[in-house]
C-alpha cells in the first residue's frame, strides 16, 4: 500500500506542474497589467514595483524564477499587499475555509446518507418520491440563491442569526446550510442509487434466505457495497467544500480562501492566484487520493495497483 | 421444442393473455411508455415546455419592453400591472425574467451542444480504436479531470474580458469531459459485440461503422446526459453571471437578474426570488426529466 | 428459537404444498407462473423438481420461502404447511424464523449469491448469529468445522478469506455449509451445479448427498438435468409451464413414463441409448 501511496504522490506532480504553467501563462498572457486598476500609481512607482516583483525580466525567466521559488516552498509576495506573503495570506485564510467546509460536510452527510437510505427501501412511493425530491430541490437551488433566502428568513425576518460575518459560533449556521445543501442532495441521489443497486443482487436474496432481519440486511450486507459511490463522490467533493465556495464566502462575508481567490483574481492579484490554484490542485489530489484507499479497503474485490 | 408441441398439442391453460404475452415493442417505445408512467418526469417535461415557450413567446403578447424604464416608479412588489414587480429602475421583472430565460436556457442547450459534439466525437473515436489510442486519450480526459476546472474557467473570463463566445467555449469545456468518458464506456461494450465484427467481416469502412452501427446505439446515455448536461451548464452560467463574469448588461438572463436580486435582497427581497424561483424549476424539471429518460432507456432498471 | 432441530421420524409428512397459485402481473399481462401446483415432501426423502426454463419449479420453490418479489409476483392461492405452519400466510417474524434455521436454500450462481463484501467465514456463521443465541466466537469456531466438513482445505484461514478468492466449485461448498451449519430439516437446492464445470458438479452432488445422510434432511432438488434426478432423487416431479405433468417415484417415472413429455425428454437424453 505505501508503494501505492507513494506512486500517487508522485503522479501529484506533473499535475501540479501542468496546472501552474497553465495558470501563469493565463495570467502573463491576458491584455492588462496586475497594476492597472491601482489609479494613484506613478510612472517611477510603477517601475519600481516591476522591479521588485520581477516583472520587468522576460517571461521565461519569471516563469523559472516562479517555479524555483514553488519548488522551495515559496508561494511569493501577494501583488496587492505587497509586504504579506502569499503562503501567510493561505495560512490565514484557509484554516477558515476549512472550518467552514467540515461544518457542511457534517450537515451534508447527516441530511444525506438517511434520506438516501430510506428512499432507497420503498423506490418508487411517497417514502421515495418525498426526499428524492428535498434532495433534487437541494441541487436545483443554487447556493447563490439559497444563501440569500436563508439569510431573509433566517436573519432578516426572524433575526434567529445575523447577516454576515464568522466570529460567533451562530454564524457558522447558515453558510454551512447553504454550502452543505447541495452535497446533502448528491450524497442522497448516489446513496439511493449504490443501495438499489445492492438491494437488486442475489446475494441479498440469500441473506433473506437465511432469516435475516430487514434492519441486518441494511446494515451488515447492503451497506458496504451501497456506500461505495458515495465514497468516490467524497474525494472531490471534500476538497470542493474545504477550499470553500467562492460563492457562500462573498455572500456571508467569510474571509476565507475562496473569497481570497475571487477577490485576487478581480484584482490581478497574480501570485496569490497562482498560489491558491496550486494549493486547489494539491488538495485536489491528496484527497482523491484518500478516498482512493478507502475504497480499496472497503471494496476487497479492489487492490492496490 | 417443436416435436414437443406435437406431441403435446396445445398448451395446457387456455389463457389468452398466456399465448400472446410476446408482441414485441422497439426499444423506443417501451422506452416512451416507461416515461409516460413517471409520475415525476411527465409534469417536468411539461412545465418546461411552459417556461422555454413562455421566455421564447412571452414578450410578443406583453406590452411592456424589458427596458422600459419607470424610475419614478421604483421598485414595486408584486401587482396587477407589473405582475411580478418592478427592478429599482422601473423595469417589469416578469419581462425581464422572460428575457432573461432565453439567455439563460440559449446558453444552456448551445454549450450542451458544444459540449457533446466534442464529447462524442473524443469518446467515440477513443472507444473504437482502442489500445495505446484509448489509453493516451483518456489520460489525457483524466489530466483535465484532475484540474480544477472552474478555476480556470473563472481565471479565463476575468483575464480575457466577459465576451458571450467565450462563456460557450468556456463552459463546454468543463463539461465535455464527462460525455467522452461515458460515451467511450457505451463504445467500447458495443465495440466487441457480435454484430459489430459482422460489419467488419461485410467490409464495411469503419467510419460507416461507427455512424451507422455504434453511434445510433449509443444514443440512450447519451441522451439521457445531454439532458442532464444542460442544467449543469445553466448553473455554471449562473454561477459565472452572479459573480459578474458571465453575460454582460445590456443582456441579462437568470443569473444577472439573482445577482442584482441579492445586492437589493434586504429591501426589495421579491427581485431575488422570482428569478431563483425561475432558475430553481427550470433546473428542478431537467433534472427530473434526465433521470426520467435514464430509466426508462436503461432497460436494467426493471422496477415493476 | 434457539432450540436444537430435533431428529424425526423418517416417513412423515414434512412439507405439503396445495394448490399452489403465483401469478406475476406485468405489462404485457399476468403471467402464470405457477398453476395450481401440489406436493409433499416426507423427512430425509430427496424430491428432484424437473422442468426446462420457465416451466415455474423455480418460482415455485422460492414462493415457499416467500422469496418472490411481490409485485409483480403475486402468490394467488395455495398453502404450504411446514410444522403446522403456512409458510405463505405467516407473519413475517415467524417465517424469518424458519428460514436458515429449518429450512434452507442454496442458489444456482455460487458467484453472485455471495456477498462479495464480507469474508467467508461471516458469512458461513450468519445462520447461527441469526437463530441461536452463542457468541461469535463459538460461532466461528462452528463455522471452521462446517468448511472442514464440505471438504475446503485448511479452513481455519480460509473463514477470513474473501468470496472471490475462490473457485466456483468452493464457493458452492461455502453455500452447502451455510445451509447445513443449523441442520436443517428441509434443504432446497436450486440447480446447484448448473453453473459448474462438469468435473467439479459430480463433486458437490457427492457432498450433498453424504451431508444428506449424515443429518438425514430432506431434499428438494431443482433442475433441468435428468441425469441427475436418476441417480440423486427418490421422487421426480415434472414440470411445465406452471404445473405439474407427473409425479412419481423416480424408477417409476424413467422405466415407464406416463406423459409423453417425459418420454419426450427421456428420448432426448443421448446416454440412454
Amino acid at each position: 500500500m505505501l508503494r501505492f501511496v507513494a506512486r500517487r504522490l508522485l503522479q501529484m506532480i506533473p499535475v501540479l506542474f501542468i496546472i501552474a504553467t497553465m495558470t501563469f501563462f493565463i495570467l502573463r498572457l491576458a491584455p492588462g497589467g496586475p497594476f492597472d486598476s491601482e489609479k494613484t500609481v506613478t510612472p517611477e512607482i510603477r517601475k519600481n514595483l516591476e522591479a521588485y516583483y520581477g516583472l520587468n525580466k522576460p517571461l521565461y525567466r519569471q516563469y523559472y524564477d516562479y517555479l524555483a521559488n514553488v519548488i522551495k516552498g515559496d508561494l511569493g509576495p501577494s501583488f496587492k499587499y505587497p509586504n504579506r506573503t502569499v503562503n501567510e495570506l493561505i495560512g490565514e485564510s484557509f484554516p477558515i475555509s476549512a472550518e467552514l467546509g467540515f461544518w457542511s460536510l457534517l450537515v451534508a452527510l447527516a441530511v444525506g446518507l438517511p434520506a438516501g437510505i430510506i428512499s432507497s427501501l420503498r423506490p418508487n412511493t411517497a417514502i421515495d418520491y418525498i426526499p428524492n425530491s428535498l434532495a433534487m430541490v437541494g441541487i436545483c437551488v443554487p447556493n447563490f440563491v439559497l444563501g440569500p433566502l436563508l439569510v431573509l428568513i433566517f436573519a432578516l425576518t426572524l433575526g434567529w442569526a445575523r447577516v454576515s460575518g464568522w466570529d460567533e459560533p451562530i454564524d457558522r449556521v447558515l453558510p454551512a446550510l447553504t454550502l452543505g445543501a447541495a452535497y446533502a442532495a448528491y450524497i442522497a441521489r448516489l446513496t439511493r442509487g449504490g443501495m438499489l443497486e445492492i438491494f437488486s443482487q442475489d446475494f441479498i436474496r440469500t441473506a433473506r434466505a437465511k432469516g435475516a432481519s430487514p434492519l441486518r440486511i441494511i446494515l451488515k450486507h447492503a451497506l458496504r457495497g451501497g456506500l461505495l459511490p458515495v465514497v468516490s463522490y467524497l474525494g472531490p467533493a471534500v476538497a470542493g467544500l474545504i477550499t470553500g465556495s467562492f460563492v457562500v464566502e462573498t455572500i456571508f462575508q467569510i474571509p476565507g480562501l475562496g473569497r481570497y481567490f475571487v477577490n485576487a483574481a478581480f484584482n490581478r492579484d497574480y501570485t496569490m492566484v497562482l498560489g491558491a490554484v496550486l494549493f486547489y490542485g494539491a488538495l485536489i489530489v491528496v484527497f482523491n487520493l484518500i478516498v482512493d484507499v478507502v475504497l480499496v479497503w472497503m471494496n476487497p474485490r479492489l487492490k492496490f495497483e | 421444442m417443436s416435436a414437443l408441441l406435437e406431441i403435446l398439442g396445445k398448451p395446457p391453460s387456455d389463457d389468452p393473455s398466456l399465448i400472446e404475452a410476446e408482441r414485441g415493442t422497439s426499444l423506443w417505445r417501451d422506452a416512451w411508455h416507461r416515461l409516460a408512467k413517471n409520475k415525476m418526469a411527465v409534469p417536468s417535461m411539461i412545465i418546461l415546455i411552459a417556461i422555454t415557450l413562455a421566455s421564447f413567446g412571452g414578450p410578443f403578447f406583453l406590452k411592456q419592453s424589458y427596458e422600459t424604464q419607470d424610475l419614478r416608479l421604483g421598485a414595486v412588489p408584486p401587482n396587477v400591472r407589473h405582475w411580478l414587480g418592478t427592478d429599482t429602475l422601473g423595469r417589469d421583472l416578469f419581462v425581464r425574467i422572460l428575457y432573461g430565460g432565453q439567455i439563460s436556457i440559449s446558453v444552456g442547450i448551445c454549450a450542451t451542444a458544444v459540449a457533446l459534439t466534442i464529447g462524442v466525437l473524443y469518446g467515440t473515436t477513443s472507444g473504437f480504436l482502442g489500445g495505446k489510442v484509448d489509453a493516451l486519450m483518456m489520460r489525457v480526459v483524466d489530466i483535465i479531470f484532475a484540474l480544477p476546472f472552474t478555476v480556470f474557467v473563472i481565471l479565463l473570463m476575468v483575464f480575457f474580458g466577459r465576451k458571450f463566445v467565450l462563456l460557450f467555449v468556456a463552459i463546454g469545456a468543463v463539461q465535455w469531459l464527462v460525455m467522452a468518458r461515458i460515451v467511450r464506456g457505451q463504445v467500447l461494450s458495443l465495440r466487441y459485440q457480435e454484430f459489430i465484427e459482422a460489419a467488419e467481416a461485410l467490409g464495411l469502412s469503419k467510419l460507416r461503422i461507427i455512424f451507422r452501427h455504434i453511434i445510433p446505439n449509443t444514443l440512450g446515455p447519451i441522451i439521457v446526459y445531454a439532458t442532464l448536461t444542460v442544467p449543469s451548464v445553466m448553473l455554471l452560467e449562473a454561477f459565472l453571471s452572479f459573480l459578474g463574469l458571465g453575460v454582460q448588461p445590456p443582456m441579462s438572463s437568470w443569473g444577472v437578474l439573482i445577482k442584482e436580486g441579492a445586492e437589493a435582497l434586504e429591501e426589495f427581497p421579491w427581485l431575488l426570488i422570482f428569478p431563483g424561483l425561475f432558475l430553481s424549476i427550470t433546473l428542478f424539471t431537467l433534472n427530473f426529466l434526465g433521470d426520467g429518460l435514464r430509466d426508462a432507456l436503461d432497460p436494467r432498471a426493471s422496477k415493476d | 428459537m434457539s432450540e436444537e432441530n430435533r431428529s424425526t421420524n423418517s416417513g412423515e409428512t414434512l412439507l405439503r404444498v396445495d394448490n399452489l397459485s403465483i401469478h406475476f402481473h406485468t405489462r404485457a399481462g399476468i403471467i402464470r407462473a405457477v398453476d395450481d401446483v401440489s406436493f409433499s415432501i416426507n423427512n430425509g426423502e430427496t424430491l428432484g423438481i424437473v422442468g426446462e426454463s420457465g416451466s415455474g419449479k423455480s418460482v415455485a420453490c422460492y414462493s415457499l420461502l416467500r422469496l418472490i418479489p411481490q409485485p409483480p409476483g403475486k402468490i394467488e392461492s395455495g398453502h404450504a404447511l411446514f410444522d403446522h405452519v403456512d409458510l405463505l400466510r405467516c407473519p413475517n417474524e415467524q417465517l424469518r424464523d424458519i428460514c436458515g434455521n429449518r429450512i434452507t436454500m442454496i442458489f444456482q450462481d455460487p458467484m453472485t449469491s455471495l456477498n462479495p463484501y464480507m469474508r467467508i467465514g461471516d458469512q458461513v456463521i450468519e445462520p447461527l448469529v441469526i437463530h441461536r443465541r452463542i457468541s461469535h466466537t463459538e460461532a466461528w469456531q462452528h463455522g471452521i468445522e462446517a468448511l472442514r466438513e464440505v471438504g475446503i482445505q485448511d479452513p481455519v484461514s480460509r473463514m477470513r478469506s474473501y468470496p472471490h478468492e475462490f473457485s466456483g466449485g468452493m464457493r458452492q461448498r461455502v453455500m452447502i455449509a451455510t445451509s447445513l451449519i443449523t441442520k436443517p430439516r428441509l434443504l432446497v437446492a436450486d440447480e446447484p451445479t448448473t453453473a459448474l464445470d462438469v468435473t467439479v458438479q459430480a463433486q458437490v452432488l457427492e457432498l450433498i448427498r453424504k451431508m444428506q445422510l449424515e443429518l438425514g434432511i430432506a431434499v428438494i432438488f431443482i433442475t433441468h438435468d435428468i441425469g441427475i434426478v436418476s441417480s440423486f432423487c427418490d421422487r421426480v416431479l415434472v414440470m411445465y409451464a406452471g404445473r405439474i405433468l407427473e409425479a412419481a417415484p423416480t424408477e417409476q417415472l424413467f422405466y415407464q413414463p406416463k406423459h409423453p413429455y417425459n418420454r419426450a425428454l427421456q428420448n432426448a437424453i443421448p446416454a440412454l441409448h
